[in-house]
């Protein structure tokens, strides 16, 4: 399923560059924005959610339909997993064919700006009329709104965030004679060892019994880089450091586990999740925004004693992966895209930020939202211990090119994992990688 | 041949071997057919049967990801497009078998050549001819069913297919009827379409198990739950916490069925239409 996606997104990545898009246009500046009157606009939004996030998600713009002071009616579309979203951006752009609202990772969004599909939020974010207060921008967490600002623009806006953290089965690591999660990686690699020896005395399937199962995928490796003290770009997001010594200590840790037999790759897609439930796999590495499915899972499985921390850590301070899909303005009408930043700047405010947190799970981006959520910390235990990993977030590239990139590390990790040799392979992938950068 | 020969006089032998290969076949669709009567623990313990059948999964598919409104989209949008590709490959094959005219090897030649390019590579080409339609044209395109039907409309595949059945109809018939008074139009409606009923049925399986099964297309082209078809509904049990593998089995099991009836009911002629158009390995 991602080998199609990824394969439609490079395809269609081709084409767009032969389509004649003019890297170079200037983007879309709003002209008189404290003129503009937002009135009846019509606001298509096109997100990712399905089921209860989706159903939360419509309840929310349902009210704010009902109660805005202009009439704007946002209409919510589901448009397909972030694969298919880039697709038909990138298609629309072409065709001309775009929502006002969507749904985008940095990369994406980035992309998109790139090529005329979205415009620079800042404009709205500081307008009298319009933007924020003074104070009001000071309650955002300020490297969330960072996360979007790229090559000068601000090409999308948080509505949320999440933070890829380390869960582990506490009562197996009392059996093992743990207390504690591993704070290091060399703690990390024996415990993985002792659980593919000693499996979890209520897994129903002792004959597989494993540490830690490793997706072939871009975040999981960043996390592992990110606590080993280095970075897959460098500060100013110009070119990328996938040879650099911390992504090789990482796959070089990964691989003795593989060999050793107390880790492996996952080749089922949630596999980790299913396996953690079932009390066979010590250790897992996922997105804090699971934790509502991974207590059901749990329940329904071996029903064990669990909780989240950061990863094992080789630098003083813990390093945490935090992610998250922004919002971007598209490139419709001047009175359009002021309506949708109404609705976006509306979604942001903390009341309504705690009713999306409740329902997704998700991080909010204001500080103050935390005050009103005072009863969900106390009911979700395991959201708090994540949130207050907040503070040591840490960002993938935000380079255009990184999701051809994602594809490439994907790639690299499988091939330096299943025994290939680690020099050539990630001399090789830097060398794709910054090629990316300068096409 | 030596192969062969050593089969020969052991049948066992060979039942045997088609067996084994039936049972892989068979496994993936009778493991999806036994998750989606799992509960979630069982899909997660990995079990190989459920405890107790959840009848419920089935309900809860249906009704959590609208597949009503979905199965009723697929159904429409697939015999739009059979009807469609049936009359307008019908109609291309029927020249290119039994018409001489200057030319004809070279179109059929780069009709032939189409089968060669990745449906990938023209999907932006598609979407920006749909979108300029949708706009100049007082019809509604995207959102709605001549977008997800009209662009499939023209099968290389199926041409070639009926093509080469209808080179294989003896002249004599067409003699025949040009004696009688029948020309070409008469003649195909008349005479060659009873004839081709087996080609016919196989184009149609094969255009009605595309368009069934079909995601990135009509994601590309619908932005609302009116015209979109079951495998968007499928999606809609994968988030980005995790999947429900047995209400995901159920679904699928719900989006295979029509599938694989339909196999069932041509399946004589389904294999005719194959061996007689020359693509018999």
């Amino acid at each position: 399923m991602h080998g199609t996606t990824f394969f439609y997104a490079a395809v269609l990545l081709v084409l767009w560059g032969c389509g004649g898009q003019d890297a170079s246009a200037p983007p879309n500046q709003p002209v008189g924005l404290e003129e503009l009157d937002p009135s009846g606009q019509e606001v298509v939004f096109w997100y990712q959610h399905t089921r209860e996030r989706e159903t939360a998600l419509e309840e929310l713009i349902a009210e704010y339909n009902a109660t805005n002071a202009h009439g704007i009616v946002v209409k919510g579309e589901y448009a397909g997993s972030y694969g298919d979203i880039y697709n038909k951006m990138v298609v629309g752009i072409q065709g001309d064919a775009l929502p006002s609202l969507v749904v985008a990772y940095q990369n994406q969004a980035m992309a998109y700006y790139r090529d005329g599909g979205v415009v620079d939020i800042e404009p709205y974010m500081s307008s009298p009329k319009w933007g924020f207060s003074p104070e009001e921008r000071k309650d955002f967490v300020e490297a969330f709104i960072k996360q979007d600002f790229i090559g000068g623009a601000q090409v999308g806006f948080p509505p949320n965030r999440s933070l890829e953290v380390f869960y582990y089965n506490a009562d197996w690591l009392a059996e093992l004679g743990y207390g504690e999660p591993p704070r290091t990686w060399d703690e990390f690699a024996q415990l993985c060892r002792l659980a593919a020896e000693r499996p979890f005395s209520r897994s129903e399937n002792k004959e597989r019994s494993l540490g830690f199962l490793i997706e072939a995928d871009a975040s999981r490796l960043a996390s592992l880089v990110f606590a080993h003290g280095g970075d897959l770009a460098n500060a100013d997001g110009t070119a990328y450091t996938l040879d650099a010594p911390a992504v090789r200590q990482s796959l070089a840790m990964l691989r003795e586990l593989l060999q050793q037999g107390a880790i492996e790759l996952m080749g089922e897609e949630y596999g980790d999740q299913r396996e953690f439930a079932a009390g066979q796999v010590l250790f897992m590495l996922r997105s804090s925004s699971g934790l509502p499915f991974v207590v059901s899972a749990v329940e329904d499985g071996s029903n064990f004693s669990w909780s989240v921390t950061y990863p094992p850590k080789e630098v003083a301070e813990p390093v945490v992966n935090v992610y998250g899909a922004s919002v971007s303005l598209c490139k419709t009408t001047p009175q359009q895209q002021l309506a949708a930043w109404l609705f976006i700047k509306w979604f942001t405010e903390p009341a309504q930020q705690a009713r999306w947190v409740r329902a997704s799970n998700y991080f909010p981006v204001r500080r103050s939202t935390a005050r009103e959520l005072g009863d969900y910390f106390e009911k979700n235990p395991r959201y708090q211990a994540a949130y207050a990993l907040l503070d040591y977030g840490k960002s993938e590239p935000s380079i255009s090119s990184y999701q051809q990139v994602r594809r490439m590390i994907q790639e690299a990790m499988v091939e330096i994992v299943e025994g290939g040799n680690i020099d050539r392979a990630l001399a090789d992938l830097q060398q794709e990688a910054n090629r990316t950068v300068y096409e | 041949m030596a192969t062969r020969n050593a089969l020969r006089g052991r049948p066992h032998l060979v039942y045997v071997g088609l067996g084994v290969g039936g049972f892989v076949a068979a496994l993936p669709f009778v493991w999806m057919l036994l998750a989606s009567f799992m509960t979630r623990g069982e899909t997660l313990r990995r079990v190989f049967a459920p405890e107790s059948v959840q009848w419920a999964n089935y309900h809860q598919a249906w009704n959590e990801a609208d597949f009503g409104l979905y199965f009723e989209n697929s159904l429409l949008v697939a015999a739009l497009q059979v009807v469609g590709t049936l009359f307008f490959s019908l109609l291309a094959a029927y020249p290119l078998a039994r018409m001489e005219f200057r030319g004809r090897d070279t179109v059929f030649a780069g009709i032939l050549a189409t089968l060669m390019i990745p449906e990938t590579v023209t999907m932006v080409p598609n979407f920006l001819t749909i979108t300029w339609l949708h706009r100049a044209t007082p019809f509604a395109w995207l959102n709605s069913w001549p977008a997800l039907t009209i662009p499939f409309m023209a099968s290389a595949f199926s041409i070639f297919l009926l093509r080469q059945f209808m080179r294989g109809v003896p002249n004599d018939l067409w003699e025949a009827a040009h004696i009688d008074g029948a020309g070409h139009v008469r003649f195909l409606f008349q005479i060659m379409l009873p004839l081709c009923r087996a080609p016919l049925l196989t184009v149609g399986m094969f255009t009605f198990i595309g368009s069934w099964n079909s995601l990135a297309w009509p994601l590309l082209v619908t932005n609302t739950p009116d015209w979109r078809p079951i495998s968007v509904g499928l999606q809609q049990f994968v988030s980005e916490a995790g999947a429900e593998v047995h209400l995901q089995m159920a679904g699928a099991m719900i989006a295979t069925l029509p599938v694989l009836l339909t196999y069932f009911l041509i399946q004589k002629e389904f294999t005719e239409g194959i061996s007689m158009s020359g693509l018999k390995g």
